[in-house]
């Protein structure tokens, strides 16, 4: 059996109201900052680590749509779902059981949901 | 082996008799009915495209059919086929201008096939490994059985539609969607060993055991 070679996966983390509160309670802000320093170490020591950032909540977000040369702004995010993106990680694995793995570890998987995609080879 | 399918050839099996062509196509008969699973396996667990390695299968068997008729048909008419279908996979993403990772995987699964067709006696049976990829947790469940009817039986989407009680473009559909996810999302065969697969057998596996 031949080597597969690595690919990209962004991990996409869609947490909800709560987790989202969670950043700015100051009880319970340090075990959520905490968990996800842990977390980012954990990838950065394995070597799989790419890139990533935490978002602001949704409701700082701005939808921007281009049509017939026109620009249309919009408050709020692309989709209102009870989930919303709250931050994303790419990292590199062998394959997709290697990055589900990586994606079960994430904090928001045990509350929130988080999404595996590949990237597009570029 | 690069040259080993001979595509010039196309009008001349005129030459060859009525009852060698008979036999001719029930050789590559018997080889797509015994072997079709095993190759596409191979191909799958090495290349983990399932719909390009049955498009490059395909046209082997086409090759065979258009060669071995003027040519005889091969000692390991397998073997041929795999060569073949491996010379397919390297035209298709010659065309495709494959990324350099996956050019050194194309060129390391035709050396090992060459290998196999030239060295080694025993053809290797990754169907198990086919059917795991098959009924990864990853795939719609709803897809699982007959995508491993589609791949090791190498039935096609409309009779595995009939046998599912659906419309046979809705089951195309499902396959191509199915088979573009193994592709992109970079769905292992099963090498390491498998976490994710629940307790006891899949039902997925159950129901295609009763299809078969």
């Amino acid at each position: 059996m031949m080597e597969q070679s690595a690919m990209k996966y962004t991990i996409l983390i869609y947490e909800n109201e709560d987790d989202f509160s969670t950043r700015t309670d100051a009880k319970r802000r340090d075990d959520y900052f905490g968990a996800y320093r842990a977390y980012t170490k954990a990838l950065t020591d394995a070597g799989v680590f790419l890139g990533g950032a935490p978002l602001q909540p949704a409701q700082s977000a701005t939808t921007v749509r281009q049509r017939d040369g026109r620009r249309r702004v919009q408050d709020g995010p692309y989709a209102e779902t009870k989930e919303q993106l709250g931050g994303y990680y790419v990292i590199e694995a062998v394959d997709l059981d290697q990055a589900l793995d990586w994606a079960a570890r994430c904090p928001a998987a045990s509350t929130g949901a988080v999404e595996v995609r590949p990237n597009l080879p570029m | 082996l690069s040259r080993c399918v001979d595509r010039s050839g196309r009008g001349a099996p005129q030459s060859a008799d009525v009852s060698s062509n008979i036999d001719t196509h029930q050789a590559a008969d018997l080889a797509a009915r015994s072997a079709y699973g095993k190759l596409l396996a191979y191909l799958v667990a090495q290349w983990r495209d399932v719909a390009s390695a049955k498009d490059a299968l395909s046209d082997a068997f086409l090759a065979a059919l258009e060669n071995w008729p003027r040519a005889g048909v091969p000692e390991k008419p397998e073997a041929w086929l795999l060569t073949a279908a491996c010379c397919r996979l390297v035209d298709y993403h010659r065309h495709n201008k494959a990324t350099d990772a996956n050019a050194m995987d194309l060129r390391a699964l035709f050396d090992s096939a060459a290998r196999k067709v030239l060295v080694e006696e025993v053809f290797p049976d990754e169907r198990l490994k086919l059917l795991f990829v098959c009924a990864h947790p990853a795939i719609d469940e709803a897809a699982r059985t007959p995508l491993m009817l589609h791949t090791v039986l190498g039935l096609d989407a409309a009779r595995i539609a009939n046998a599912f009680v659906v419309a046979p473009a809705a089951m195309s559909q499902r396959l191509v969607r199915v088979k573009a996810k193994i592709r992109d999302a970079g769905i292992p065969s099963p090498c390491r060993k498998r976490r994710n697969c629940p307790n006891g057998s899949p039902p997925c596996w159950k129901r295609f055991t009763q299809l078969w």
